[in-house]
C-alpha cells in the first residue's frame, strides 16, 4: 500500500512537471520574428511549413520586416514548441514570439 | 609584294574586329518601372512583352517594355521561376507543389510522374521538362513522361542544396545550386560535368539564363549578376541598378534582370 502511494505520488509529480513544461499553448494572433527571412524562396518555404500545422487559419509573411503573423483558428491552441520546430525544419532560427495580447 | 600587303591588311582587319568583339560589354540601359506594390521574382519574354511572377501578390503580370500592364493571372499560391516554351506559359506554384500550364487562355495542371516539394523553377524544351525541387534538393527530369532525378542533398560536387532554377541546353542541365552558392552542370544521366562560380563569392545563386556565348547568374544577396562564357570563365560582373536580383533573361542584345526588392526590371544592352 505504501509502495502504491509512493508510485502514485511520483506519477502525480511527473504529470505536474510535464504540464508545467507544456504551458506555452498559443492562440489568437501571434507575431514571430525570424532571422534570414529576406529571401523570398525561404520565406515562402516557411509559410508552407507553418500551413501544415493543424489550427493555423492564416499566415502573413512580411519579408521586409522579417516577421510572420500567424492567426490561430478560434477555439484552437498550438504549442509554441511545435511552431518553433516547424521554423527550424524550414531552415530558420526563430526569434521572439509575441502574442497579440502582449502588444 | 602586293599579295603580302593584302595578307597584312586582311590580318589587321581580323585582329581589329576580334578586339572590337571582345571589347563588347553589358551596359545598363534603363529600368522598366512597375506599379508600386509589385515585386518581380522571375520573368519570361513573350514576343515584345514580358510576363513575370509577383508572388507577394499571388499573381503573374504581363507588361510591355514601358511597364504598362497588359494582362494578369491571379490566385496563384506563390508563383516562382516561370518558363515560356512553344506557346505555353509554365508556372510552378510553390505552396501547392503544382505546375500550371497556361495556353490560349486555358489553365491546366502539368502531369508529373514525381512529387516535388516546393517547385522553385523549371525549364521546358519539347518533351523534356526539368524542375528545381527546392525542399528535396534535387532536379526532377521528365522526358516523355519518364522521370529521373539529378542530385541529392549535400555540399559535395554533384550534390545540391536548395536548388532554385534550372536550364536545359542541348544535353546539359544547368542548375542554380542556390545555397551551395554555385552553378552545377550535369548531363541528362545526372553525371556532374562542371561546377561554375564556386570561388566567385556568391551568396545565393538563384537565377540562370543561357545564350550562345555563355550564361548569366544572379547573386541574389550581393546584388550582382555574373556573366560567364560557356567554359565557365567569369567575363563580367554587373552591379549597376541591380537590387536583389532573383532572375535574369537573355533576349538577343538585351539582358533583363528582376529587382525583387523594388518595383522594377533592369535592362542591360551589349555594347
Amino acid at each position: 500500500m505504501k509502495k502504491l502511494l509512493i508510485l502514485l505520488f511520483i506519477g502525480f509529480t511527473v504529470t505536474t512537471v510535464n504540464a508545467q513544461a507544456d504551458t506555452s499553448q498559443l492562440n489568437g494572433k501571434i507575431t514571430i520574428e525570424v532571422d534570414g527571412l529576406a529571401c523570398p524562396f525561404c520565406a515562402y518555404g516557411l509559410e508552407k511549413n507553418l500551413k501544415e500545422i493543424d489550427g493555423v487559419e492564416n499566415i502573413e509573411i512580411n519579408i521586409e520586416k522579417g516577421s510572420v503573423l500567424l492567426t490561430i483558428a478560434e477555439r484552437k491552441q498550438i504549442s509554441e514548441d511545435l511552431i518553433l520546430q516547424k521554423i527550424k525544419d524550414a531552415g530558420f532560427t526563430p526569434g521572439k514570439i509575441k502574442k497579440q495580447s502582449d502588444e | 609584294m602586293n599579295k603580302s600587303l593584302l595578307v597584312l591588311v586582311f590580318s589587321l582587319l581580323i585582329i581589329a574586329c576580334k578586339e572590337k568583339e571582345e571589347d563588347k560589354k553589358w551596359t545598363f540601359e534603363k529600368k522598366i518601372e512597375l506599379p508600386e506594390k509589385v515585386r518581380p521574382l522571375a520573368l519570361e519574354k513573350t514576343g515584345n512583352d514580358i510576363w513575370f511572377s509577383d508572388p507577394e501578390q499571388f499573381r503573374l503580370l504581363k507588361v510591355d517594355l514601358s511597364g504598362k500592364i497588359l494582362d494578369s493571372i491571379t490566385g496563384i499560391k506563390r508563383p516562382m521561376n516561370i518558363d515560356f516554351n512553344q506557346g505555353k506559359l509554365y508556372v510552378p506554384e510553390f505552396l501547392t507543389d503544382t505546375i500550371w500550364v497556361f495556353e490560349d487562355g486555358k489553365k491546366s495542371a502539368l502531369f508529373l510522374n514525381a512529387e516535388p516539394q516546393a517547385p522553385a523553377g523549371l525549364n521546358a524544351k519539347g518533351d523534356t521538362i526539368a524542375i528545381a525541387d527546392f525542399y528535396n534538393h534535387r532536379i526532377i527530369l521528365q522526358i516523355k513522361g519518364q522521370v529521373s532525378y539529378i542530385g541529392k542533398e549535400g555540399h559535395n560536387k554533384g550534390e545540391l542544396y536548395y536548388p532554385i532554377d534550372v536550364k536545359i541546353k542541348g544535353t546539359k542541365i544547368y542548375v542554380a545550386d542556390a545555397y551551395n552558392n554555385r552553378v552545377q552542370v550535369f548531363n541528362i544521366d545526372g553525371k556532374i560535368l562542371e561546377v561554375i562560380g564556386e570561388k566567385d563569392g556568391f551568396n545565393v545563386a538563384s537565377g540562370i539564363a543561357i545564350n550562345m556565348d555563355g550564361l548569366a547568374v544572379t547573386d541574389q544577396e550581393n546584388n550582382k549578376v555574373l556573366i560567364y562564357n560557356l567554359n565557365g570563365k567569369l567575363q563580367q560582373t554587373l552591379t549597376d541598378k541591380i537590387n536583389y536580383p532573383t532572375d535574369v533573361l537573355f533576349d538577343e542584345n538585351s539582358l533583363y534582370i528582376t529587382n525583387f526588392k523594388e518595383n522594377s526590371i533592369a535592362v542591360y544592352k551589349m555594347r
